[in-house]
Order: C-alpha cells, then structure tokens, then sequence
C-alpha cells in the first residue's frame, strides 16, 4: 500500500478537520490501495449486479449472465450485520500529550473514528465509548450509514479528567454491552496496570473479542530530550526537574519492562496487543483491525 | 605554587563562572507538560544519587578546566617543593657573564654590560625570595677570567677565577652583590664563551647532588654564535648533566657603531726622513649610513731631538696633531680607507694615533694605534762584478750599478731612505754570515754570471729569512748555469729555466709598448691611463724562459710585466719569507733604453719597496695575547720594566717589572713577556731595558681590540635557538626580562598541564552528553 500510506500519514490527515471526513478519507484511502474487496458477498439476499473489473474475485463472476450476454458481471448481495464493534476511547488528560502533527487523543480519536467508518462499510454495527475517570459519552452500536457522525460527536469530551480506575469504566461498559462483539480499546494505558488488566479480562470473559491500540507519543517511547527540563504530570501534580538525558536509560528500561508486561499479559488473555506511535500512519491499525476481524470469522 | 606570571593568577577566579553558569540554567528549566511520569519518577529514584553525582563532577571539572588554562597562561613551575622538604635539595645557579668590549654597547644610557648585571641582580633577589628549591647558592664567572684557562686545570683553580664562587643567596646577597658589582666593567678583550662554559662544566661536577642552572649572559655576537659548534657540544654536554640553561641576551637589536679596523703603514721604504703613508681602515658595522666622521690622526715622535728624552719614563713622545678631512659617508657594512702621511726625521720607534669622534655605541675600538719602526736608512747590497771581470778578461763592460746607485741615492738634497752598498767581488757574498746580511733588506745581482755554491746557499738563507733579491740578467748570464745552480729543478731562486737570449724585432707600426704591465705592486702604477708612460720604453733583447716551461698556476709565482710577444719580462717568485725577482733583460741600457726613461726610477724604487716589505716587520698585537720582548740576555741582566697603559690618555700608565728569562742557557738569547692579564689595556706598550752601563733603551709596541669584536650584528632568538638544537634552552631578552627565570628554573608545568587540559575537557564533554547538555543531533526536543 505505499500509495495508500502517503494520504494516510498524520501530517496529512490533520488537514481535514472533521472527524468523520477525516476518517472517510482514511478507510477510503486504505481500501482503495487494495485490489481485492473480500468484505462484500458475505449475505445470501442478492443486491445488484456490477461489471467486471480487473481485480474482483472470479468466484463472484456471474456465469450465467455471462452464457447469456457474453459479458463478465459480478454479483453483489446485501451484507447481514454479523459483528458489534465497541469502540472504548480513552480521552483522560494523559491523551492530551504530543507535539507533533497528532497529539495522542487527536491520534486516538481519528483512529476510532476510521475504525468506526470501515465498520459500518462493512455493514456492521459500531458503538462508542469515550471515557476518562468514568465514561464520559457513550453511543449505542447501530449499523446505519449516519451512525457515524453520531459515533464522532461523542468523542468530543471536554475538560476531560484525569484516570483513575479504568477497571470500574470497563465494567460498566461489559454491563452495558451484554451481547458479544468486539471492543477495541484505544488508551495510552497510563494508568493503573492492575485496574486496566483486570478490566480487559473482565471483557474477555464476557466473550467479547478485545483489541487494545496502545497510543503512545515518540517522545514518550524514545524520551529523546536534552537540556534542564521542568517535567510536570498531566494527571498528578508531580513535577521533576532533571537532565533527561541522565534519566533516559532509566526511563525507557521502566516502560520497557511496561510494554514487555502488557504485551505478555495481552497475548495470555487472548487480547490483540498493538502499540501504535502517533507518528505512524494510520494504516498500520486499520490493517490490525482487519486481520482480527478475519481471525473473529475464523473464530466463528 | 609559584608561576612565570604571577599577576595572571587573578585569572583563577574565573573558576567561579562555571558555578555561575550552573546556577542561571537552574533557574531556566523549561517546562513540559508530561503524561509518563511513573516511568520518569521510577528512573529518578533509581539514578538520583549517580545523576547528582555527574552534576557535581561536571562542575569541577569546568572550574579545574577553567584553573588549568589559567595555569597554563600563568607558566606554573614545580621543582618538586614537597620532594625538597624532604631531600633538603639545593639549587645552584652558574652565572658566565660576557666581559666582552662589544658588551659595553651603549644604548639609551645603558650598556649592554649594564643590562646583564642588572638580570644578575634580578637573578640573585628572585632566588634570595624563592619559596622553592631549597638553599640557592650562586657562582658568578666573567668570560674574559678564563679566557686562557687550560682544560687540565682542577676544579680549585678553577673556583679561584670566579668573581662569586658557591656564595649561599639571602637576605644580605644585595649588599655582596653591590660591592662586587662595583669592581666589575666591561674588558677590552674579545672573549669567547667557550673556556668559561668549559669551567662550568667541571665545577658542576663538584655537586652533582644538587639542582643546577647556568645563565649565559652575552650579546650572541654573529661572529662567536653564527657557527657555534664547539659551544652547541659543550652546552649538550652540561643540558645532558642535568644543568637547566638559560640564555639572556643582553645586546640591542640595531644599533650604530663605527670602528677603526687598520692602522698600518703602507710597503714603501721606511726610513728617517722619509715620508711614509699610513693606511687606515674606518667600518661601519651599524644598520644606516654615516656622515662625516671627524677622523684625527696623532704622532708621537720618539727622536733624540725631542724633549724629555732624559727621562724615558715620564716621555710620552712629541705630539704633532695631522689635520685630515671628514669622511663624507660610510655605508653600512663599507670600510672605508684613507691614506695618511707621516714624517719622522730621526730614526726611531714613533707612534701614530688614529681616534673617531663618533657618538657610536662602543668607544672602545674608536682608537688604534700604530708603532712604525724607521730605521736610519734601508741598506741594500748591489753586487755587480761586471768592470772587474772586464778589467780581467780586458774587454769593456757597462757599469750597471751605476743606474741604481743613482736612483737609490740620487742627491745629498732628495732622500729616498735607500743606502746602496755596491760591491764587486762575490766575496762579500761567500763569505758573509746571515748576521751580516740582516743588515741589508735586499740584495741586487746584476748581470752576473756565475755564483759559487756557498754564495748561492747564503743567498737562499738569506730570502728565505725574509729578504728580498732582485736579478738583472744580461749578456754575462749563462742560463745553463743559472738552470743548474739557482733554478735547479724548481727548488732554487730562479723562478724559472731560461732558454737563452732573444732578440725582440722591433714593431714597425709601433700601436703597442714593448712591455705589458700587470696589476703587480711593482707595475700597479703603469696600469690603464697611465701606461703611456711606458710606451716609450723600447726592449730589444731579453733572455726566454726554456720552451717546456709553463707557468705553475698552484705556486709562488707571479709574472709580473710582459713583452709584446708574451714572453715574460719579469717574474716574481715567493722564496720562503722572503722574494726573488728577476728581470729578464738587463739593468743599464744595453738590451734596452729603459734606463733612460724616467719610468725607470719609478719602477725601480717600487721594486726596493717590495723587495724589502717582509724585511719591514710591522707586529701587531692584540689585547690579552700578552707580549714577549727579546733580550740580549748579556747585556741586560737586571730584568725589564714595562710601562702599560691603564686608560686612554697617554700619561694613564703603570709600571710592571719582569724579570729576564734565558732561553739559551749558554748563549744571549732571553726575554721577558707580559702575561694575558698584564696586556688588558690597548694602547702604546714601553718595555725599558737598562744596560749595565746604565744606559736605558726602549722597545715600543702598540695593542689594539680585536676588530671582529665591533661587529654587532647578533643572532635573534630563533636563530640561537636553532644554531644550538638539539639543545633546549630557555632564551630571554635582557630588556624584556621581567622576572621568572629563577623560578623557571623549576619544571615547567605547562605541558603537563596541556595534557590534563585535554583530558579533562574530553571528561567534561562525555559528562555534559550523560548530564544532557548537548543538543541532539537528530530526534527530538521538547
């Protein structure tokens, strides 16, 4: 997909203000840069008929039009809605942080809002969740075309707060979302370890299938900082005045012993892990979103 | 701690402006809002000690790079104070002191010898307050003290010359040193460095335990430094003893100075009477051009005419003051000579005196003097055998002595100082003892056709001591003869083989003289314009060198005219000490009319002149060679008093009694002789003999400086330094020195400090890249 990844890359995307242009852009984007549209004919109750083009499944060719007419169609048929996708925001203070083109909740959202988009395209149903110390919105799963733009006004938060217990936020959206689907959950994770897990078994063990999109900053994943800095906490009042470069080593071998135990905690708990950075293309989540929602048909 | 620059040691605050620097950037932290704090708080805990730790190393090691270079600045010396509290080590410090007179070079109201005295005083208050190297004790030795000195001489002889020997530097060496200062002035000697670093060098072996400086304070003269191998040796000898060396140049950069260079009279026959021509030399060896240098010109006349003769002690002689013109312009480096007449009328050892009035940097060589000895006349013995053999064998032959008798002595009224002796009979010749040839200052053979062994031997002896033999050939000469006795294969008188006689066909259309001259002393006077004056002169016969002769080109010999066929027509020949010259035709008119013309009396007189110029001894002495007089041991016994000069007037004089050493212990032969330091002072020498009858005889000398010691061109501090490598001296101008040699004397510290420098700033930068004060190349910055 390199021609693709160019429209999709933060710096581009942040042109287009609007959530649910912006994430029309994204999928439509990402789908065009594939040449095979495995996601139609999933139904049995026939649509339309499309002519051939270069690309499409043979399979879906209909050879009886063909005998008659000589002339290659394919068959589409109406999709039945066949997954409930939650999308769980995380829109605490700690999303605020980032300097480049996407700050962390910029990122977050834009991803959700794609995910949201690609969803209902596929003609499966899409509910949203944003949420810091508590859920601060939520919009039930629909599967109609405007649910969209439904699904990005909710991740309008103001005056977010900071997090504290995400355990009770996950429970609450598990009691609130009985029947099984998907939650994918876009977090920085910067919160309580403990909490955080405890809430993403709890989701497995409803049977919903989790997908964690671990959003993380560069500066916060390569802590490349030099000079006297004032760090202060976007969630606490903690503030430390250092040199980062003699913290660095520190720094990255503590989240790294981080990411290493969430990744290993995921993979236990049949939780799909990504670690997203904001400077990545978005691309690279959309694709993970995808090849879970193979793996749930192969699952299923 | 002591440094070469003590006032830059303020410069060590500036230590401080690190700590400043790290105080500002404490209060300028910039803010960045942060969400991962845990992990940032979990680092901090764990590092804080190690991260504050490089926050206080990286401070000291700005402030201790900051203090280095200050240090470095500063020039910080250690002679290892916390060694010698210790050990008890002491310091010694050699101090060779130019005496030199180029040393008394005044410039600004100050000598040279001024400017290395004052260093020394500096040396010697510098190490009275030293902090470091324990007990400094100083040697102090003045070039011209050893001057003589021989190298097998111990180390106690050695001390005895020194003006200071071992003295220990306190708080009283100020007074000591005064006091001896006082007695110290510049010599008008040529001194060189070398004996003096030679003592140095064995005294140092007295105390090989102790730490050793030598000073060496010249004026690095061109003509002692510019080839200075022998020095370079002996000063890498005492470098690889241990002995730190420190030069001080106390000379000026530029500076003016004239000096008379010569003073000497001309060849031409000196007698009483007769006029003489003194040559004196004035150089320039400053940098511009001088202009009307008054030049005045004494002679002090000697004769038993002059008053004061009763008491030869207190006579400084008659003093006749010649007047002569100013030198227009001496160009630097130029020498100038100027001619001068003197008459004496008596005979007598007289004096000429040459002074400069200049307001040069030395006075020293603005004066020279001259002894002239003039004899009464010149004897010269003619021999000529002609009228006697044509008496015998009856036929008529010309008088040729004659000619020259008539030129040598022309008149009662015209004196040319010449006292012919015309003899006829080779006799005098055979029979003649070399005492009683002495008397002549030439001999002339004309036309004379054989010589007897003993005669000729007595001739060699003769020339070969110095005299002069003029030959006249002519129709008597038998060159088979002359070929076997007198050239006898190269080895005799003769300077060549002749051949035998030759008639020279006269030239018709008469465009060229018969005799070419050549730059010769003889012919010198013919040459260019002024030949005209020989065209007159017709040969017509001569005698022809032997066909296979060439002239040597690596001899000797000299031809000194030329016939118009190129044969030669006179030769001149080096016989020892003395000369031989011949003329290849004869003497009277008979193979030519020269004796007719009045070139003749010219060439003639110039002839005796030369002829009789070794014969004419004209010493010269120098201050400090000392002075040997010889001494009819017989008839003086009672020793000889010198009267030696002690300053530049002529009344300025002490008297020094010697006694007579034989050197013969069976015959007359002895002397008396003033050593090296009896001859410091240039100016007129009087060695008086009393005989045993009473009467008092003197012997005259004039000693001057040395004139290669006027030059002032010096050697400038990169060109000493890279005539003496390998050696590494430390080098200091006398009138910049402001302090630090003594202390210098210590370890230089520098180098070492460069390389703590170096290390330190690559510590300090891996430091400030963990303490994160370098900007990122690439990545990002909050």
């Amino acid at each position: 997909m390199p021609d693709s990844s160019k429209f999709l890359h933060p710096e581009a995307i942040k042109r287009i203000s609007r959530l649910d242009l912006r994430a029309r852009h994204i999928v439509e984007g990402f789908l065009s840069g594939m040449h095979r549209s495995p996601y139609f004919g999933q139904s049995v109750e026939f649509r339309q008929h499309r002519e051939y083009v270069s690309g499409d499944d043979l399979r879906h060719v209909d050879w009886k039009v063909w005998a008659r007419q000589d002339r290659l169609y394919i068959k589409q048929f109406e999709e039945d809605t066949n997954l409930r996708c939650t999308l769980l925001v995380d829109v605490s203070n700690s999303m605020a942080y980032g300097n480049r083109s996407l700050n962390k909740y910029e990122y977050g959202c834009t991803l959700a809002a794609s995910l949201a988009y690609l969803v209902l395209k596929q003609q499966d149903a899409v509910g949203c969740v944003a949420f810091d110390a508590k859920i601060r919105a939520q919009v039930p799963i629909r599967s109609k075309r405007n649910h969209l733009h439904t699904v990005t006004q909710s991740l309008h938060v103001n005056s977010p707060a900071d997090k504290t217990d995400t355990y009770q936020v996950l429970k609450s959206v598990a009691e609130s979302y009985p029947r099984r689907g998907m939650m994918v959950l876009v977090s920085d994770l910067l919160a309580d370890y403990e909490s955080t897990l405890r809430g993403l078994k709890l989701l497995r063990k409803r049977g919903h299938d989790v997908l964690v999109f671990h959003v993380m900053d560069d500066d916060e994943l390569d802590f490349e900082f030099s000079g006297p800095l004032r760090f202060e906490s976007l969630e606490t009042l903690d503030a430390l005045n250092c040199n980062p470069r003699s913290l660095r080593d520190g720094y990255l071998k503590a989240l790294h012993t981080f990411l290493e135990r969430l990744r290993r905690d995921c993979a236990g708990n049949t939780i799909d892990y990504a670690l997203i950075r904001t400077s990545q293309p978005l691309d690279a989540a959309l694709a993970k979103y995808l090849s879970n929602r193979l793996g749930m048909h192969h699952r299923n | 701690m002591q440094f070469v620059y003590q006032s830059l040691t303020w410069g060590f605050l500036l230590a401080l402006i690190p700590v400043l620097i790290h105080l500002i950037n404490m209060m300028r932290h910039r803010r960045v809002r942060w969400a991962a704090m845990e992990f940032l708080l979990q680092s901090y805990q764990k590092h804080r000690r190690w991260v504050w730790l490089k926050q206080l190393l990286l401070l000291l090691a700005r402030m201790l790079a900051v203090a280095l270079i200050v240090g470095m600045l500063a020039q910080w010396v250690t002679r290892g104070e916390w060694l010698d509290m210790f050990s008890g080590t002491a310091t010694h410090h050699f101090i060779v002191l130019d005496d030199s007179f180029s040393m008394s070079e005044r410039v600004g109201g100050t000598t040279a010898f001024d400017r290395a005295l004052n260093v020394l005083r500096q040396i010697g208050n510098e190490a009275s307050t030293a902090r470091s190297g324990g007990q400094h004790t100083i040697t102090v030795l003045r070039s011209s003290r050893v001057m003589h000195q021989t190298t097998t001489a111990t180390a106690g002889e050695l001390e005895e010359l020194t003006d200071l020997n071992s003295e220990v530097i306190d708080s009283e060496f100020s007074v000591l040193w005064e006091e001896k200062q006082a007695t110290m002035d510049v010599t008008q000697m040529a001194t060189n460095p070398l004996p003096a670093l030679h003592v140095i060098e064995t005294l140092s072996k007295v105390r090989p335990d102790d730490r050793q400086v030598l000073y060496l304070l010249t004026d690095f003269r061109t003509g002692q430094w510019g080839n200075a191998v022998e020095i370079r040796k002996v000063l890498r000898q005492i470098e690889q003893a241990g002995i730190a060396i420190r030069l001080v140049n106390c000379g000026s950069e530029s500076s003016r100075n004239l000096a008379i260079t010569r003073l000497e009279p001309t060849r031409e026959t000196r007698a009483a009477g007769v006029p003489l021509f003194m040559n004196m030399d004035v150089t320039n060896f400053g940098v511009s051009e001088e202009r009307n240098v008054q030049l005045s010109i004494r002679t002090r006349f000697y004769g038993s005419t002059a008053t004061g003769q009763s008491n030869p002690r207190e006579f400084q002689g008659q003093l006749e003051e010649i007047h002569i013109p100013p030198l227009e312009s001496i160009a630097p480096g130029q020498t100038v000579t100027r001619r001068v007449q003197v008459y004496f009328p008596e005979a007598g050892q007289h004096v000429v005196e040459a002074e400069l009035s200049s307001g040069d940097s030395i006075a020293t060589d603005n004066h020279r003097w001259s002894v002239v000895e003039f004899p009464e006349a010149e004897s010269v013995l003619i021999l000529d055998d002609g009228e006697r053999r044509s008496a015998a064998t009856e036929t008529t032959a010309m008088n040729q002595s004659f000619f020259l008798q008539n030129i040598f002595q022309p008149g009662r009224r015209t004196n040319t100082g010449i006292r012919p002796d015309v003899q006829t009979d080779q006799r005098v010749l055979r029979d003649a003892t070399p005492e009683s040839l002495r008397q002549y200052s030439a001999i002339y053979l004309l036309d004379i056709e054989q010589l007897d062994d003993r005669s000729i031997s007595n001739l060699e002896g003769f020339v070969r001591a110095g005299g002069g033999l003029g030959i006249f050939t002519g129709n008597d000469v038998d060159p088979a003869y002359y070929n076997q006795r007198l050239y006898r294969d190269g080895t005799g008188l003769l300077p060549m083989p002749l051949l035998g006689t030759m008639l020279l066909p006269p030239d018709i259309d008469a465009d060229q003289a018969d005799v070419l001259v050549t730059d010769h002393p003889v012919f010198e006077t013919f040459l260019g314009d002024r030949n005209p004056l020989l065209r007159r002169v017709r040969i017509a016969q001569y005698l022809r060198p032997a066909e296979d002769w060439q002239l040597p080109s690596n001899e000797p010999l000299r031809i000194a005219a030329k016939l118009r066929n190129q044969f030669p027509l006179a030769v001149e020949q080096q016989f020892g000490e003395g000369r031989v010259f011949v003329m290849l035709t004869t003497l009277a008119p008979q193979w030519n009319n020269w004796a007719r013309d009045p070139s003749f009396v010219v060439v003639l007189l110039k002839l005796q002149s030369y002829l009789a110029a070794s014969h004419r001894n004209h010493p010269q002495y120098l201050v400090a060679d000392g002075l040997k007089v010889p001494v009819d041991g017989n008839l003086f016994e009672e020793g000889v008093e010198f009267l030696a000069p002690t300053g530049l007037h002529a009344a300025d004089r002490r008297t020094i009694k010697k006694p007579v050493q034989k050197l013969d212990p069976q015959g007359p032969l002895a002397q008396a002789q003033l050593d090296w330091q009896e001859t410091q002072h240039m100016g007129i020498y009087d060695a008086l003999m009393t005989s045993r009858n009473g009467a008092v005889s003197s012997t005259r000398f004039a000693i001057n400086v040395d004139g290669r010691e006027s030059d002032l061109t010096n050697l400038n501090k990169e060109q000493v330094l890279a005539e003496l490598t390998p050696v590494k001296p430390t080098y200091v101008r006398a009138d910049r020195y402001e302090g630090g040699l003594v202390e210098s004397s210590g370890i230089n510290r520098s180098l070492m400090l460069m390389v703590l420098l170096i290390t330190l700033l690559i510590g300090e930068q891996w430091l400030a890249y963990n303490a994160s004060y370098h900007p990122v190349q690439s990545g990002t910055t909050a």
